[in-house]
């Protein structure tokens, strides 16, 4: 284990003193102590390999194009201890949950789930947040949906708060089996200091997930910071239908990579944040097809009242082999407010020529037309613009193939949105 | 021809309205009675649309002046002064020319938000959730729509004809006093025309208005007016009976203008 802080990069300088820094390191330091009882050796392994990298680079600022709308500066003013966070799993029976820790003496689980979990707990990735996680979680939560699975009822996975004083860190990783049907709810930014989870599913051969992820925080006066991803690898054939509802917390961001690595692979990746008050909501996502006839559509929503802050970061990649493919993006954003900003930044890599994708980005204010509409009907102005809003913000979730799904999601947004100051542009 | 008797329910007085700098309305003199049809036809550009736009209260429009008085509990009120929903809740309807989408609210939801706003308005007791589904289905057999429509976004992804028979069932469900049809007829195939026009006719009793803007004489095979006005160049130059929408038919407009 090396490293010191005297190695940092020259921009990081900066932050090289600052308590949250000086905890975080000391804690990266000592992390290598508590992996040794980590029956799964090369989690330890890499862990440690992800550690040392992180002493190097310390915590990322706006100098990296990643980050340039969103900076970390408000998070190094206080010290917080490293912590693992409390993780609620509810499944339907026949969903298996264990711990890594487990892994190697369930018998339950096959060589072949066995395999599938390591290697998606080994993905590479430049997702600071995700890799800072692997370097703290000692025994991540993994869950196994058995081939041909079938049930209406979703796997509920909760990330519970961790007091003041404390940066919570999560793991969960799950396989979804072959020509399985499931779905998942994760709600997490709830009542935290500082709160990083990180999920990693796997989609195998005609596999079915609807993915939902409630970032919801506890309301206007959060000042909790919430730095989460979720990464997705699609198999052949299989569908990803995910949303994702975030307006909780101080600052939250959130980086979500999809990867299409098999032949007909399929995922819609929508997503709404509403922000308030001084929120920043910044969220960052990555559709990578890796082969051909592999199709993506995506739809997300930004809605920003009072002095809030929103980005959004939408990668579309298709590799060169990728012929057949089609992607689709849209980036729409409402603004109510004058005192809003907003970054949008589509990023669209296509290394062949026999494919479809459009993208497109929109910043506006509700049309005066559409006002006129629903006031011609009898509502009120107040009452047009909330509807309005309303629809505009529920379209994030109505892709999800579950009723539940889209009842959860909407029931979120609509607690999201009430109390929300209508200001008329 | 209707019954003179009948109480009036609009009336506009040397009406002149502008959009940004421009006339558009330049003294427009209309009374429309209770139980009357009127059809307002007129060449593009003569400022058909803008009257009923004027009238439920567009925004983008000024009028510079005139008046467009009507009837609210016996009293003749001045509508201008009246937002665009409280028109709406004491019984000015428009149906769209172009309907707006509304992607992320039902059509269901919407028609039931409308119908108890205007409820409310009038003191009258609203629907429950239940009551006003079943009302709304007996709506949608006028104009020969099935429920699916009504899960569906207002308007989205609906094809040309599909959202004028939803403007025809809003107008159903809302019962409007003074209904004003903008050319509800326009991009109909004859099939769509028929059940478009048969709604129209069932909602028209003798305590509601309608007028309606057209460009064809075609919807007035199936609606028969009281009245036939022709607007050119903002102003009504010509006033008959249905004789007149077969004559323009004939000879078009080119008489009238010269």
């Amino acid at each position: 284990m090396t490293g010191s802080l005297s190695s940092l990069p020259e921009t990081q300088k900066a932050h090289a003193n600052s308590p949250q820094w000086m905890a975080l390191s000391e804690a990266l330091v000592s992390r290598d102590r508590t992996l040794r009882l980590q029956p799964e050796i090369w989690w330890r392994e890499q862990a440690i390999e992800l550690t040392s990298k992180w002493i190097k680079q310390g915590l990322p600022t706006t100098r990296l194009e990643e980050w340039k709308y969103t900076s970390l500066v408000g998070l190094h003013a206080r010290k917080r201890t490293v912590a693992e966070s409390p993780v609620d799993i509810l499944a339907p029976s026949g969903v298996r949950v264990l711990r890594l820790s487990e892994l190697e003496s369930d018998s339950s689980i096959s060589i072949y789930e066995k395999s599938q979990i390591r290697s998606l707990l080994k993905l590479k990735t430049n997702i600071y947040f995700e890799n800072l996680a692997k370097s703290f979680v000692v025994d991540p939560f993994l869950i196994f949906v058995p081939n041909n699975f079938h049930s209406e009822t979703p796997i509920e996975i909760s990330f519970r708060g961790v007091p003041m004083g404390q940066w919570g860190f999560a793991i969960v990783a799950l396989i979804v089996g072959e020509n399985a049907n499931a779905s998942m709810i994760e709600s997490y930014g709830s009542k935290v200091d500082v709160q990083t989870s990180a999920t990693f599913i796997q989609l195998e051969k005609n596999a079915k997930l609807s993915h939902l992820r409630l970032q919801s925080g506890d309301g206007v006066l959060d000042q909790g910071y919430v730095l989460s991803s979720a990464h997705v690898r699609v198999g052949e054939q299989a569908q990803l239908a995910a949303a994702q509802v975030s307006f909780g917390s101080r600052l939250s961001r959130e980086d979500l990579t999809v990867e299409l690595h098999g032949v007909g692979a399929d995922a819609t990746t929508d997503g709404v944040f509403i922000g308030r008050a001084n929120q920043l909501l910044d969220h960052h996502t990555n559709l990578v097809h890796c082969v051909g006839l592999t199709t993506s559509r995506q739809v997300y929503k930004g809605l920003l009242a009072d002095e809030s802050r929103g980005v959004f970061n939408g990668r579309i990649a298709i590799a060169k082999h990728a012929v057949g493919s089609s992607a689709a993006q849209m980036n729409r954003n409402l603004l109510l407010s004058k005192k809003v900003e907003l970054d949008t930044k589509p990023q669209l890599e296509i290394e062949n020529d026999d494919v479809k994708a459009a993208h497109g980005a929109s910043i506006g204010k509700l049309e005066a037309e559409h006002l006129f509409y629903l006031q011609s009907r009898g509502v009120s102005m107040t009452g047009a613009i909330e509807m309005l809003a309303r629809g505009f913000a529920y379209e994030a979730v109505g892709r999800l193939n579950s009723e539940t799904l889209r009842k959860r999601g909407s029931a979120a947004i609509e607690s999201a949105l009430t109390g929300i100051s209508w200001e008329t542009l | 021809m209707a019954n003179a008797e009948k109480p009036l329910l609009l009336e506009i007085k040397n009406l002149h309205v502008t959009i940004g700098e421009k006339p558009v309305l330049k003294g427009i003199n209309l009374s429309v009675r209770l139980g009357e049809i009127h059809a307002i036809m007129g060449p593009n550009g003569s400022g058909k649309s803008t009257l009923s736009k004027v009238i439920a209260g567009h925004p983008d429009y000024q009028v510079v002046s005139g008046s467009v008085k009507y009837d609210i509990n016996f009293n003749m009120k001045n509508l201008l002064e009246l937002e665009p929903d409280v028109r709406a809740k004491e019984g000015v309807f428009l149906a769209f020319q172009y309907p707006v989408e509304v992607p992320g609210v039902t059509n269901e939801t919407f028609l039931r938000a409308s119908f108890n706003a205007i409820c409310k308005h009038q003191g009258i007791a609203e629907m429950s959730e239940a009551e006003f589904a079943s009302f709304l289905r007996t709506k949608l057999q006028l104009v020969e729509m099935d429920s699916s429509f009504l899960g569906r976004g207002v308007n989205v992804g609906f094809s040309g004809g599909e959202k004028k028979r939803n403007e025809i069932l809003q107008m159903a469900v809302l019962s409007p006093r003074l209904a004003l049809l903008d050319e509800t007829d326009s991009g109909l195939d004859i099939d769509a025309l028929r059940i478009v026009a048969s709604g129209v006719n069932k909602i028209s009793t003798d305590s509601n208005a309608i007028i309606l803007v057209t460009h064809y004489q075609r919807l007035l095979d199936y609606i028969v007016p009281d009245y036939v006005h022709v607007l050119a160049d903002g102003k009504i130059i010509e006033t008959g009976d249905k004789s007149l929408a077969l004559k323009l038919e004939e000879k078009g407009y080119d008489w009238l203008l010269k």
